[in-house]
């Protein structure tokens, strides 16, 4: 068996190469062979060039290099092996006389791993050469090490720290400094150091994680946010641990930083993969789900309506197929944000162009379902017809033309409407349901929205309509007052009258209020109508007046959105203002169901009016709660018995003797009492007989125009009906 | 060991340390069966040609060219553990590198005298081992 052969396993399975340098032959010689024994493979030179050439050529694991040679020395040889980036590293062992110390000396000095003095014991010159070899090895295992951690860490933006508690020194790896945005070595480290690049609000959180490591073992996974000077932000995830020693005092904390920057992005960007359409940026309909889902939820704990449209292009296929996908997928981005405008627009929802009852926001979510298909959730939905609002703006949009592809596109939408809790209760049903209403709206020729529920689409139909020509009524002048007297009937004289308001329609003719003022309420213009009624019954009486009839009080019924929504006391000294009249020759007439709404608020606003000065009446006194002890908080004048209760008077013994109550209640109170609705003469005589202070009704006059006031009004006096009319 | 022989040894002084060939000897494998005698022959080829250094450098007063032969000498002599050859050229060296050859410096007359008693005692040794 070669000797080679049998050592070579023991360096390892390639056999490292040497480099002999020496002039004498014979040494060479026997170096070779001790090193071959080894497992070596040799190569030699005989002087100090040659050496350097051989070096460069071979890159050997190890270096034996005779001192003195002809030529260049083994010093300088050495000197210039260290200067090569290949040999910082490599073992070389020079030989150098025993009785030479100056020789040893200077051998270490131009960097010799380790010298072997002449004459040479070769029975363990074997041995010295394995122990340097293996002291190499660990060394560079070792620097290999270091750098590996140092790469990986620079690679994993992994910094390090330590603490050491007694002598308050801190380290900090290179690539601490590196998140830190500073150079390494840069700073003096410290925790004050470090809390300078830390975000001011997560600075405290550390100090706490650090106070914490003190009586805890560990703190994990805090990330916090570096401030680097070149202004850039970065999220770093702390750690710590704490080191004690056998007395169980903390003698050093130390631990990790580590950037997660990419990692937040990174999760970001999944998320946004994941929830987001890649073409238009818009919720996908994974996420369009799930936050139905969240509504539905919402909707049903607080009985919200809820809106759902589902959208279908109508001509992107031939987009798509004439101009190409990248044209198809621009289109549908432009789209996608024109919807997004379209629902965003403050005046989306706006009743009557200067108010809008729910406001800026509708709560709307747009997705893109795929394909063309796009939906849209309503959450802040009030009334079915305001869906309708949304499709209609919405068709009007799109009908506008696109710029796809350097060229003008027309595009029109097929709309489908599905409500909760009308059309299902369910994500799936209401999309399942908003789908067939959208092929419904194709079938029917496109560019159009369709309910899912039919009847909705006619009276939607009408409402808007409806709405349309209400809106434009208060504009056209089309709403008129009229009035019915309140009669004192012990004198027979007018002391009051109530204005009522009409809408002349230029073709439906007198349209009854009880087909037009829900509508106006739901939609808001109740408001606007309201100051129109206060303002023109104000001028009209302030006429009155002003012609030289007595005066009498006008009544002007008041909308609970009105008072609810607190402009009342404005609108009324804004029409008393106008029109000069009196405030005291103004009664607002509010219902018991508004006062009961909100107590506090209500309170206030009653007292403000009061404060003005006009009369305040409860009216339809008797059909709500009747409760007297809320009567007797707030500033009243009068009351209006209910017309239900007048109606059946004096027969029924019940309402008989409720309105007994009512009038002996009010008139505890120090109340005035109306009773509405009287239309025979033994209605009057049982309310006069009972101490009703005042009448209204049909028996003596129904509401009229005003013109037909000026004869009334001159006498002030009514006959009833019977006798008169 | 099976190779090894008596040392040549002459009256009352040993002019080879018997040692040293052992030693060398010892890292003989198949590899290298003559690895001694290659080693003896080399030393016995070049040492006349550094005796003739030494004796033209010390005629010229040439104390570099002293140096290197003393030193190369030395060095091959106590490889071969001959241990007085290497004594005398190693204060030949100091001398030299000193810059002083003075009257106690071994002259080339003493060198090649002992290299004489060497040569014959390697010459020897190859005997035994041819």
């Amino acid at each position: 068996m070669r000797a080679s052969s049998a050592t070579g396993t023991e360096l390892g399975a390639i056999a490292p190469v040497a480099l002999v340098v020496d002039d004498d032959v014979a040494m060479r010689l026997l170096i070779r062979q001790t090193l071959e024994r080894l497992g070596f493979a040799c190569h030699e030179a005989n002087n100090g060039i040659a050496a350097l050439e051989r070096f460069d050529q071979i890159a050997p694991d190890i270096v034996l290099l005779d001192v003195l040679m002809p030529g260049m020395n083994g010093y300088a040889v050495c000197s210039e092996l260290r200067r090569r980036p290949t040999g910082a590293f490599v073992p070389i062992l020079m030989l150098t006389g025993l009785d030479d110390p100056d020789s040893i000396n200077r051998a270490y000095e131009v960097g010799a791993t380790d010298f072997i003095s002449k004459p040479i014991n070769w029975g363990i010159l074997g041995h010295r050469i394995r122990y340097i070899l293996r002291a190499n090895q660990a060394f560079s295992d070792l620097e290999k090490n270091r750098e590996s951690l140092e790469n990986a860490q620079r690679i994993a933006h992994l910094g390090s720290w330590e603490w050491e508690l007694p002598r308050d020194t801190v380290r900090w790896s290179d690539e601490t400094y590196r998140i830190l945005g500073v150079a390494p070595g840069g700073v003096a480290p410290s925790l004050s150091a470090f809390l300078h690049h830390v975000h001011p609000d997560d600075r405290h959180a550390i100090q706490e994680s650090m106070r914490r490591l003190l009586k805890m073992r560990e703190f994990v996974g805090q990330v916090v946010r570096i401030r680097r000077h070149d202004g850039s932000v970065r999220h770093a995830q702390l750690q710590g641990v704490r080191h004690l020693d056998s007395a169980g005092s903390v003698t050093r904390l130390s631990g990790t930083i580590q950037d997660v920057t990419e990692i937040k992005e990174a999760e970001e960007r999944i998320r946004h993969l994941a929830y987001y359409d890649g073409i238009t940026g818009l919720p996908n309909r994974q996420f369009f789900i799930e936050r139905l889902q969240q509504a539905l939820v919402h909707a049903k704990r607080y009985q919200r309506l809820l809106g759902l449209l589902s959208l279908d292009l109508d001509q992107f296929k031939r987009i798509n197929d004439t101009l190409g996908h990248s044209a198809g997928n621009e289109l549908l981005l432009s789209v996608s944000q024109r919807l997004s405008d379209a629902v965003r627009a403050p005046d989306t929802f706006a009743h009557d162009g200067k108010e809008t009852v729910f406001g800026r926001d509708i709560g709307s979510t747009v997705a893109r379902l795929g394909g063309d298909e796009f939906s849209l959730l309503i959450t802040e939905l009030t009334h079915y017809h305001d869906a309708a609002k949304v499709a209609r703006r919405l068709l009007e949009e799109l009908r506008k033309p696109f710029r796809v592809a350097k060229q003008e596109v027309f595009v029109s939408v097929s709309v489908g409407l599905a409500l909760y809790p009308l059309d299902g209760d369910d994500a799936e049903t209401l999309i399942k349901n908003a789908g067939a209403a959208m092929h419904f709206a194709k079938d029917q020729g496109r560019d159009n929205y369709q309910f899912y529920s039919r009847a909705m689409n006619a009276t939607a139909l009408e409402k808007l309509s409806m709405e349309a020509q209400l809106r434009k009524a208060l504009e056209r002048d089309e709403l008129l007052l009229h009035y019915q007297p309140k009669i004192r009937p012990k004198t027979g004289e007018i002391v009051g009258l109530e204005a009522l308001i009409r809408w002349k329609h230029p073709e439906l003719g007198l349209v009854p209020p009880a087909q037009f003022i829900p509508l106006a309420e739901e939609t808001g213009l109740i408001v606007p109508i309201g100051e129109w009624v206060l303002l023109n019954a104000c001028r009209q009486n302030q006429d009155w007046q002003r012609l030289g009839y007595p005066p009498v009080h006008v009544a002007v019924n008041i909308a609970s959105l009105h008072f609810r929504q607190g402009t009342l006391a404005q609108s009324v000294a804004t029409a008393l203002q106008k029109s000069g009249l009196h405030p005291s020759w103004l009664e607002l007439e509010v219902t018991e169901s508004m006062l009961m709404d909100s107590a506090e608020t209500t309170l206030a606003t009653l007292s403000t009016l009061k404060g003005m000065g006009v009369r305040l009446a409860i009216d339809d006194f008797g059909t709500g709660y009747s409760s007297l002890s809320y009567l007797k908080r707030f500033p009243l004048d009068a009351l209006k018995i209910d017309r239900s209760f007048v109606k059946d008077l004096p027969r029924d013994a019940e309402d008989a003797a409720i309105a007994k109550a009512i009038i002996a209640m009010a008139h505890s109170l120090k109340l005035e009492v109306v009773a509405e609705g009287v239309e025979t003469a033994e209605q009057l005589a049982f309310l006069q007989q009972h101490g009703c202070d005042l009448v209204q009704g049909f028996l003596f006059s129904k509401p009229m125009a005003a013109a037909a006031f000026h004869d009334l009004l001159s006498g002030k006096k009514l006959k009833t009906a019977a006798g008169g009319r | 060991m099976p190779g090894s022989k008596p040392a040549a040894v002459q009256i009352g002084r040993e002019v080879i340390d018997s040692a040293a060939l052992e030693a060398i000897r010892s890292l003989q494998s198949d590899a290298a069966p003559r690895l001694l005698a290659q080693v003896v022959q080399i030393y016995l080829d070049s040492t006349p040609a550094l005796i003739e250094q030494l004796r033209t450098g010390m005629g010229n007063s040439d104390h570099d060219a002293i140096h290197a032969a003393a030193h190369s000498l030395k060095s091959s002599s106590a490889n071969l553990g001959a241990k007085t050859l290497a004594d005398l050229c190693r204060r030949v060296e100091m001398a030299a590198r000193a810059g002083w050859i003075g009257p106690e410096v071994p002259g080339i007359h003493m060198i090649e005298h002992e290299y004489g008693a060497v040569r014959r005692a390697l010459e020897a040794e190859l005997g035994t081992m041819a």
